[in-house]
């Protein structure tokens, strides 16, 4: 759990528009995440997760930084580029627009083979997705089926088998059991874990949803208007959330059975990221706000606990989380 | 599957009757390949501007040739046209319209300025300058009108790529690693056969119509090659002597617009529900 | 008497019915539902289930393709099984109405909030400048700030959290007896999900309003809500207090969905799964438990006759696994 897989130094994605409004989408993000782990990634809708995660397959181009796979930068020339897809892959969302609904499923899966395995030929591409549907759980009938004759969570299956047919080491699962319904999704969520051990993927898991990332993550980063604020060991963070932003959030997850007691007190509402707020993008939301907070933009630092937190006051908030705990 | 997709077709009511309109018409021609009841050029100055009779179908003109049998030949080139006018103006539209709408930018906008342009110049004008600097000749009417035609289609997949150049399915076969062209031809377009058959339809009878035109002003198809056009104009001098004469190729001409219309707005609503 | 007034929406044995390719199919078989004054019920169940389609034709807006087959619908005591649009249109807004899940495509762009949600009272017979006062007042209790300002916005300008606050000061502001909320928060973010609960509980609780609340969230109904509705496949399978119902689930359908959530204290398990997924409308069995294709409590029985419920305590369960005798121990 050493190997660094993927870093991202100073990733950065900036929207400019004609009348020069500058949207931060992503802003200075360097992490790295470790062979065989799941990275989570969670924060509300537009705060960036989802720009970061296409970053890393090449669906949009970073404004600065570098994406660094094994070491490499992914962006260095051509052929790296054209190199990403059999490295990084990624799940989507929704399995109702993800798969082209004129095409069969049979040739949304080759296609990847061929263009990429150009010396099988048409009977190994055959056999390599009959394989890959039976190790999503479905039969070889439902090659010559269209997208639209499947259920939400065969269509998933099937978008999985796509992103792992070419054995890439790590996947993006942007959202990709947020659209199903709580039964599937566990069948979803049990076969990306089963996946995950028997062909050693790294997972950056993004999502909305609290519950499913601390449940599938290793590590959680939280995300607020394109920076991480909170990253840490995934237990950790949820048992013991330190900054203001991450403890909002965890409170406001509904977990079933979990009484209403400690809840912070949830204000306002995520401001416009075309015209973020001075300092801590969070101080207008912060209910421990104070005026070094709106002037000052808190760098990210280690805590003793090996978590990475960007607060100012995040060593008082330390402090008294261990008091409380003793 | 397949039986109730046709039941779904054929239940349209403007659909079965434009096809039914176009069958008869594609028949007739078919049937010339084979069978003609008389040879279409044959002059025969006795036999001058018959009425139909048994012997002459549907009679013959100032020159006694016999009207079915020039019907049937001039069908030929209005199918003919229409078809290489919609593939010539189909292939060529969709291409610009295509890299107009996925590309977007400046590919765009050079592409729509140069369509609008086209817009904005009298077809009719266009086809007429074309054929007077490169000649009279069905090759140079396909040109033309192919020129014509290509706007519609332009416009038509320009809409459709810009669509679907940010759908998930499109993020997904670039996540793959598909190249462009392969994103463009297999992917994307493949959703837009639909609309673009209603198009094609419209095109396709459009072109008949223009082709119609054009021979009517003895600048399409030369004599003696018959031509639902070409006749019209000849008939025009005998309207009031033999009027059966003109009646013939005008309602064949609206015929098949007619019929062809009808299938396109048909399949418009099919697609719609 | 008394209990006739005091119940807003009672559902009795509801059936409806599609018509799929000539063969009839039913969306919702049998279903019984009850919402008293002032409490706060969910309706929960996968999508497919038919709980929009319930909570549509308890106001009046089911689809013209979906045929009542059996059962009535008693809204505020008086029985609308078979009332037509008029008979609908008094009571809609006044007695009951409803927030959806997309904001945005149920308010009017083109009119100001403030107007659109002055109007409903207007609707009513209250006086305009009444009316705009009370609609000022409405903003104010959904914790918007700056009443005024936001009484002049459109809907664009406005943020789905807010948009969302506008559409329940909509509803509200007849002080109706009945709410009924598909999916309201299913847009929103975590944040803001958890305050636009909080305030449908504040203003419902404050105006005396009744709230069905209908949602695939087992999280929000266990913080929100007093009694639940467990529904599968169009039936009814599982219904009592919410706390009981967490904690004790009874059917096999029930403990499938708690077990299969994901949460921190289930890492590195496996989660439980339920087996295959809603079956399609046309694939539904007749007789027989519907949920036997998919239970792994399955018994012999299960595929031939239809399970009866029972009622034991404030709890009524559909499932051969149970008899009266077995669930009072």
């Amino acid at each position: 759990m050493n190997n660094v897989l993927l870093q991202t130094n100073h990733l950065s994605k900036i929207y400019t528009d004609d009348r020069k409004s500058v949207v931060k989408a992503v802003n200075d993000i360097s992490l790295q995440i470790y062979q065989g782990e799941t990275f989570g990634l969670v924060g509300e809708s537009g705060c960036g997760k989802s720009t970061f995660g296409q970053m890393l397959v090449n669906l949009l181009e970073p404004t600065k930084g570098k994406i660094l796979f094994e070491g490499e930068d992914i962006f260095k020339n051509k052929r790296a580029r054209k190199e990403i897809p059999q490295k990084i892959q990624m799940i989507f969302q929704d399995p109702y627009s993800s798969l082209n609904p004129k095409r069969k499923i049979g040739w949304l899966l080759e296609e990847s083979l061929i263009i990429h395995r150009k010396n099988l030929s048409k009977e190994q591409r055959a056999k390599i997705v009959d394989e890959m549907l039976d190790l999503v759980g479905l039969d070889e009938s439902y090659k010559d089926r269209y997208p639209s004759q499947l259920s939400g969570g065969q269509r998933q299956r099937v978008s999985i088998a796509i992103a792992l047919i070419l054995n890439p080491k790590f996947v993006v699962c942007d959202e990709a059991v947020s659209a199903l319904d709580v039964s599937v999704q566990a069948q979803i969520l049990n076969l990306l874990h089963d996946l995950q051990e028997k062909f050693s993927l790294t997972y950056l898991f993004i999502s909305h949803n609290l519950n499913v990332v601390s449940y599938m993550s290793d590590r959680i980063g939280v995300m607020y208007l394109g920076s991480i604020v909170e990253l840490g060991d995934a237990v950790t963070l949820s048992k013991n959330p330190i900054h203001p932003y991450t403890k909002m959030l965890f409170s406001s997850s509904m977990n079933v059975g979990d009484a209403d007691s400690g809840k912070v007190q949830i204000t306002g509402e995520l401001p416009s990221p075309s015209n973020p707020p001075s300092g801590c993008t969070f101080h207008t939301r912060c209910p421990y706000c104070t005026e070094l907070c709106s002037s000052a933009r808190p760098e990210l630092q280690e805590l003793p606990d090996g978590r990475q937190i960007a607060c100012h006051y995040a060593q008082k908030f330390y402090q008294e989380s261990m008091e409380k705990k003793r | 599957m397949k039986q109730n997709r046709l039941k779904k077709y054929l239940s349209n009511r403007n659909f079965t009757l434009g096809l039914i309109m176009v069958s008869i018409l594609f028949l007739l021609m078919v049937v010339g390949f084979f069978y003609l009841p008389a040879d279409p050029n044959k002059i025969d100055v006795m036999k001058e501007l018959l009425p139909p009779s048994r012997e002459n179908l549907l009679g013959t003109d100032q020159l006694g040739r016999d009207i079915l049998s020039r019907v049937m030949v001039g069908s030929r080139i209005s199918f003919f046209i229409g078809f290489c006018v919609v593939i010539c103006g189909g292939l060529l539209g969709c291409t610009l319209g295509g890299a107009a709408g996925y590309y977007g930018g400046k590919i765009d906008s050079v592409i729509t300025k140069l369509i609008d342009t086209q817009m904005a110049f009298p077809g009719v004008l266009l086809a007429l300058m074309l054929i007077a600097v490169f000649g009279n000749s069905v090759q140079n009417l396909i040109l033309a009108l192919s020129v014509m035609s290509v706007p519609r289609f332009a416009r038509m997949s320009r809409s459709g790529f810009l669509k679907y150049r940010n759908s998930e399915f499109v993020k997904a076969a670039k996540v793959k690693g598909a190249s462009d062209l392969r994103i463009m031809i297999l992917h994307i377009f493949p959703n837009l056969l639909q609309e673009l058959s209603v198009t094609a339809t419209l095109s396709f009878s459009g072109a008949i119509m223009s082709e119609a035109g054009l021979s009517y002003l003895s600048l399409g198809i030369q004599p003696p090659t018959p031509s639902f056009g070409k006749m019209l104009s000849e008939a025009q001098n005998t309207i009031l002597t033999a009027g059966w004469y003109v009646v013939i190729p005008a309602a064949l001409i609206t015929m098949l617009v007619l019929g062809f219309n009808l299938i396109s707005d048909g399949l418009n609503e099919i697609y719609r529900h | 008497m008394n209990n006739t007034t005091k119940t807003v929406l009672k559902i009795d044995n509801l059936s409806i019915c599609f018509d799929i390719n000539g063969k009839k199919c039913h969306a919702i078989r049998d279903l019984n539902l009850t919402v008293n004054a002032g409490e706060l019920v969910a309706l929960v169940g996968e999508s497919g289930c038919g709980k929009t389609l319930c909570a549509s034709f308890s106001m009046g807006l089911g689809p013209q393709t979906a045929s009542l087959e059996a059962g009535s619908i008693l809204v505020n005591g008086q029985d609308m099984t078979q009332a037509d649009d008029a008979a609908w249109n008094t009571i809609r807004g006044k007695d009951v109405s409803m927030i959806f899940q997309e904001p945005m495509t149920s308010l009017n762009p083109l009119m100001k909030v403030g107007r659109q949600i002055a109007e409903n009272a207007l609707n009513r017979g209250v006086p305009k400048a009444e009316a705009k006062n009370k609609a000022l007042e409405m903003i104010r209790l959904a914790g918007l700030p700056d009443a005024n300002r936001i009484y002049n916005c459109y809907p664009h300008q406005l943020s789905g959290g807010q948009r969302q606050r506008i559409m329940i000061c909509l509803a509200l502001i007849n002080q109706p007896k009945l709410l009924i909320a598909d999916e309201p928060t299913t847009a929103l973010d975590v944040t803001i999900q958890a305050q636009v609960l909080e305030i449908i509980r504040e203003m419902c609780t404050k105006t005396g309003t009744a709230v069905l609340i209908i949602t695939h969230d087992l999280g929000v109904v266990s913080h929100l809500c007093d009694r639940t509705y467990v529904m599968y496949a169009g039936s009814i399978v599982e219904s009592g207090p919410t706390a009981q119902i967490i904690q004790h689930p009874k059917h096999p359908y029930t403990k499938g969905l708690l077990a299969c959530l994901p949460d921190i204290s289930k890492k590195g398990q496996r989660l439980e799964n339920i087996k295959h997924s809603v079956p399609p409308l046309e694939k539904r069995p007749e007789v027989g438990c519907i949920y036997a294709n998919r239970c792994n409590e399955c018994m012999d029985c299960c595929t031939q006759i239809t399970p009866q419920r029972i009622a034991f305590g404030q709890r009524e369960i559909a499932c051969h696994k149970y008899t009266l005798d077995n669930l009072e121990e």
